[in-house]
Formats: structure tokens, sequence, C-alpha cells
């Protein structure tokens, strides 16, 4: 058990740690900036070059809250599903969520110019809102048979198990789109699968901003009955949980939450999984109204500083996002394996 | 003198698996089953006979089949979710696994019913779980990771928390499974003392006849034909429902001692004699192997135990060929090679 002090200490080291990953994610990038001028564009005081004020205030500024935004609703939803379906392995996208998002953008992007559905395309450009569109209809359609099995099956397992067939045939499905696609289409739909915070712009935000805070609100109210989910369903309905409302409210957050963020970012991988667990670690910390912001904040740092990676790590290139949570995230995954004993036993079933 | 009202009552409670094709799968029927307060209930009856689905219906989990159940007077249909987590909780036997929560917060879950939305912990809810630690002998142990308890100390955790919910009644699936013998009496002497304390009514099922006799005011008896006797422990052994209860081929219900027995068909009979507690447990070493003591009927043989010197001595006499024995080891040997 850590000391309310010591609690403190961390979460003002978060915060700080928060700050800091938030002003290196705009100060640094592909196109180097030199410092001064940087900290004069942030502060308005600059008038000078001119395509460094649009990189910084038109694009890494919104990506950079994007990111914020990316790695609070994933680390979120995935402490939702960890704790719903009390299986450490368990992640916003094991309910097919993201694959269901997946599949509606895969439907977008590889038919473009195939077979006349040239609606969502702008002088042959993809456009984002059709991709968030097809992305939102993906996730709701998978949502609604998610939740209509719910209602029909008790345990959560199976729910689970469920989820994940679902995952592999629309896997298949996005298989036989891509075989039958044109190679520039394809090229399209693999980089927007390798995840990216930089394709939001500031009108991106104004809807995803407000989307996003819902989901997360709606999760916060939820921490009580997350709390006594913990004991498992028997326990949390003897201490009054209406358990049908509870699973729909945890359904429909996670995929607010996990839904919107695919199709602004693509399917960022292993955020969702591996943020949880370390923060529960990094706290000790069980109780949700504390985990959730908490997962909000180390999520968000682990998303600003996997992106500043991604700027880093190839002379200037950006690498896809995805690369980076994968190398951050898997690590955390086998981890979370080899601590075979507690899997073994959340995993058990009753 | 006016009869006290019943805590839970249940009017004509049919329990079972409702099935849409066939017929209703109903494993007790026709129940007619009353608590009042300050009792401590016993559930006892053979696997599969419908102790847990019981169990289950009367937490609300599981929906009768017919008939209709009442908590303080309130049909249990007519009961939210939360209403019903003040006034019953349970005790479960899964083994959970929860992570890094520490035994205070796992008992401080019991005062979710009674607190607000986000589950803040008021000064009254701190003393009342402070209290329930003291009982349950816990205080020295608040700090501790529940899952690295064993599972004794978390069966009264969980016991501790369903205190902390503050509710009349308290059910509890099997409290005693899995736990060595000791720790079992453990559990159920703090039971029996939470009733006598707080005036609650608990009911638990349970394998544990003998234990079951000797710590339950009332047993709930389910009988072959899905009905429940009720009745104090001791009468329904005086009356032969429990023998009736239990009875199968190859055991028996032995009602001096109040425990079953192996029904093996006994070959040879020899008569102990010797001081009381020596002629006892010679006679449970004797039945073990299949020799019948049943002292009235002509023996085969007889054994006589003295004590010489300090030592107990086994003075065997089968078939008119007397042997000497120093043990009750060496004695059982013996008669098996025979």
């Amino acid at each position: 058990m850590l000391t309310p002090q010591r609690k403190k200490i961390i979460a003002v080291f978060l915060f700080l740690l928060l700050g800091l990953s938030f002003f290196f994610d705009i100060i640094l990038g592909a196109v180097r900036i030199p410092l001064g001028d940087a900290l004069n564009i942030l502060t308005g005081s600059s008038s000078g070059n001119s395509v460094w004020i649009t990189i910084i205030t038109e694009f890494r500024i919104p990506k950079a809250i994007t990111a914020i935004l990316a790695g609070s609703a994933l680390s979120v939803s995935g402490l939702l599903m960890q704790t719903f379906f009390r299986n450490p392995l368990a992640d916003p996208f094991v309910l097919g969520i993201s694959s269901g998002a997946s599949f509606g953008v895969a439907l977008v992007i590889l038919t473009a110019g195939s077979i006349g559905i040239n609606l969502f395309f702008l002088n042959g450009l993809l456009n984002k809102i059709g991709i968030t569109i097809a992305a939102g209809l993906g996730a709701a359609v998978i949502l609604l048979l998610i939740t209509f099995v719910s209602r029909k099956v008790s345990s959560n397992i199976t729910l689970l198990i469920f989820g994940l067939m679902l995952g592999y045939i629309i896997g298949a499905l996005e298989s036989m789109l891509k075989y039958f696609s044109s190679p520039e289409n394809l090229q399209g739909y693999v980089i927007w699968g390798m995840g990216n915070f930089g394709n939001v712009i500031w009108s991106d935000l104004f809807l995803l901003i407000p989307i996003i805070l819902f989901g997360l609100v709606v999760a916060f109210l939820l921490s009580k009955p997350l709390n006594l989910l913990l004991l498992g369903e028997n326990y949390a309905v003897s201490m009054g949980v209406n358990i049908k409302v509870i699973r729909l409210l945890i359904i429909v957050a996670v995929g607010i939450l996990g839904g919107v963020i695919t199709a602004f970012c693509g399917p960022i991988a292993f955020i969702g999984i591996a943020v949880p667990h370390i923060t529960k670690k990094m706290l000790n910390e069980f109780d949700h109204k504390i985990l959730i912001p908490a997962v909000c904040i180390v999520g968000s740092i682990l998303a600003l500083l996997c992106d500043i990676i991604s700027q880093l790590i190839w002379h200037e290139q950006t690498i896809p996002i995805n690369v980076v949570t994968s190398l951050v995230g898997a690590p955390v995954v086998i981890w979370i394996i080899i601590q075979q004993r507690k899997v073994k036993h959340s995993l058990a079933v009753e | 003198m006016i009869e006290p009202a019943p805590i839970l009552y249940t009017k004509d409670l049919a329990v079972g698996y409702k099935r849409k094709k066939s017929d209703d799968f109903i494993l007790l029927n026709h129940l007619n089953l009353s608590v009042e307060g300050g009792e401590l209930i016993c559930l006892l009856g053979q696997n599969g006979f419908g102790k847990s689905t019981l169990l289950r219906t009367l937490t609300g989990v599981q929906k009768p089949i017919k008939g209709d159940f009442f908590i303080n007077g309130k049909s249990i249909n007519s009961y939210e979710r939360s209403q019903l987590a003040k006034v019953l909780s349970i005790v479960l036997t899964e083994n959970l696994s929860i992570g890094e929560v520490s035994v205070y917060s796992v008992v401080s879950m019991g005062r979710y019913p009674h607190n607000n939305w986000l589950g803040i912990l008021s000064g009254n809810d701190r003393k009342i779980i402070d209290n329930v630690l003291e009982i349950t002998g816990l205080t020295s142990h608040k700090e501790k990771i529940f899952t690295e308890l064993s599972d004794g100390f978390k069966q009264k955790v969980m016991i501790a928390r369903a205190l902390a919910q503050d509710t009349s009644i308290i059910l509890l699936d099997e409290p005693t499974a899995f736990l060595d013998i000791p720790t079992r009496i453990e559990i159920l002497s703090m039971l029996r003392s939470l009733i006598k304390q707080f005036n609650k009514s608990i009911i638990f099922s349970s394998h544990d006849l003998d234990l079951a006799l000797q710590t339950a005011d009332i047993i709930w008896l389910i009988t072959k034909d899905q009905k429940i006797e009720v009745d104090c422990p001791e009468d329904l052994v005086l009356n032969g429902h429990f023998e009736k209860a239990f009875n199968k081929k190859g055991i028996k219900f032995h009602p001096q001692r109040g425990i079953f027995k192996m029904n093996k068909v006994a070959d040879t009979k020899i008569q102990v004699k010797g001081s009381k507690i020596d002629v006892i447990w010679t006679e449970r070493a004797l039945e073990r192997i299949g020799i019948s003591t049943d002292g009235n009927e002509k023996a085969d043989g007889s054994i006589q135990i003295e004590k010489k010197d300090g030592r107990l001595i086994w003075n065997l006499d089968l078939n008119s060929q007397p042997v000497l024995f120093y043990s009750i080891a060496d004695l059982i040997k013996y008669l098996k090679n025979r």
C-alpha cells in the first residue's frame, strides 16, 4: 500500500511528465524548428517563418492533442474491458469494435473508384469524414451485435469469445477486400492501418474532443459498479449493481472511445492493454474513481512519447505510430503472461 | 404472545430451471419456509438436490418457477437491486483473484449499497468497517493483499464484507468448503457468535453433517421427494428424516454418533471390552476393516484392552486363539492378514 504522500508525489510527477511530453511532441519533429523560434510561435510573439508557424499551429498542436485523446480513450476502454471481463488480457479491441471500425474503413478505402462509391472522395482524395462515418458505422454495427448477444448470454467469457470470433470473421472479410483491391487503394489502407495521430486537424478536434470527453465521463460515472465488478458479477449484483444497465453502459463507453479513435487515428495497438497494467502497478490502486483519471494521464504520456519516438527514430522520416506502440506495448503483454500465476487465476472459469 | 413476523418467508415456492421447449425442471416444490431473526439455519441435502438453486433463488439471481417469497413483508419481485442489497448479503465459494486489493478495501465494498455514487466512505462507514474487522478478527490483517491470503482468511474477509453490508439476512453458499477442519469450526463458531451479537438471520448450505448438527439452530433438510423438512437438528435425527434423506447404498447413518459410516457387510463380529475411550477408538479401527463390533450379537471373538505398566495391551481371542498386541496398528495388521 502506498501512502497518500507518495501517491501525491507520483501524481505531481505524472503531470510534469505529461506537460513535458506534450511540449516536446510539439517542439520535436521531422522538420527541425529551432527551440527559440518554436517557443516564440507557441507564445504567439513571433512573426517569423510562416511555414514553421503553420507546421506548429496547424499540424503539431492538433496532433499532440489527438495523441492525448487517443491515449486516454484507449487506456480507459482497456481498463473497462479488463475489469468487466476480469481478464488481464482483454482490451477494447477484443470485442471486435475496432475490427468493425476497420472494416468500415476498408470498405471505403479499398473499394475506392471501383464500384462507384465516389461519394466519399473529393478530387480523388480520401475524405476524412467519409472514413469516420464508415468507421463509426462499422463500430456501431458490431456494437449493436455485441449488445444484442450480451443480453442473451450471461457469461462474460462467452461474450469475450464471441467478440474474438467476430473479429476473425471481419478480418477474413477484410482480407478478401484487400485481395481484390487495387495496389494504390491497398497502400492507402495499409498506411491507415499503421496508425497516425497526425491526420486530425482543428475542425476534426471540435468533433473529437466532445465525443471522447463524453465517453470518459460515462466511464468515470461507472467507477463504483466497476469496483464491485472486481469481486465478480454475482457479488456485484448482491451489492446492488444492476448488471444489465451497467454492462450496456460499459459497452457504449468502450464503443465510443475505441471506435471513434480508430476512425480518426487507425487501429492503435497495445496502448489499451498496456496502460492499465502499468498504472495499476505504479499506483497500487484498484479504485476506478482514481484509476480512470490516472490511466488517462499515463495513456496520454505513453501516446505522446510514442509519437515523439516515431518522429525521431528515423532521420527526417516519421515512422508509423503502431510500430512504436507495439514495440513498447508488446513487452508489457509478455510481462503479464510471464506472471503466470495471476493470469491463470484470473482466467479460471468459475 | 404475538408471533414475531418472519424476516423472510416463502409461499408455495418452486425452484429449478425454466425451459423453453419442455416442462420446467423443478428441483424443489411447494416450499413454505420462514426465517425469523437470530437463527442460524443450515441447508443440508445431497448434491444435485437443489441446495445451490434454492440459495440462488433466495438471492434473487434466479427467478422462482412458481410461487413467491417475501423479505420484510415485501415480495422479491417488488425489490430493486439496490434495495435488496440493503436487506440481503451473500458469501460465495468463488475463488476470487482481484489483484492488489487490500482486505480493508474488500470489506469497505460492503458499504457501497449505503454510500454515494462514487462510493466515498463516510465517518460512520469507517466506524462500521473497523467494528466488523474487529469482530471477525481481521484488524491486524486489514492492510494485507486479499489475493495472498489463505482460503480460510479469504472466507472471513468475505463474511466481514457481508457484515459491513449490514443486512438482516446473510446467505452463505458452502462457507466451509475447501477449508481444513479447524478453520471450518472457526468459521461456523464465528457465524454462531454473529447471530448472538447482531440478531441476524444466517442461512448457509453445507456438506458437513456433523458440524451442521453441532452449530445450526434449525436445519432445512432437502428430502428425496423435492421437499424440505424444517426442524431442529436433534429432532431430525430422532425422527429418522436424516437417515431417509441421506442413506445410500454402502453408507449408513449412525444416530448415536451423528455421522455417516460406510456400511460394509461384516463377516466377523468381535466384542471389545475395556475403558470407554479405548473401546471407541478400537471399534472405529475394526469397523474400518469391515469387522462388526455390535456387542449384543453372538461374537466370533473378543478383545480385552488392559493397561499394564503404563502401556495398553490388546488381548485378542479369536477362534480360541489368544494373541497379544501393543498397538492398534499391529492388531489391525494381524486381523487383515488372517
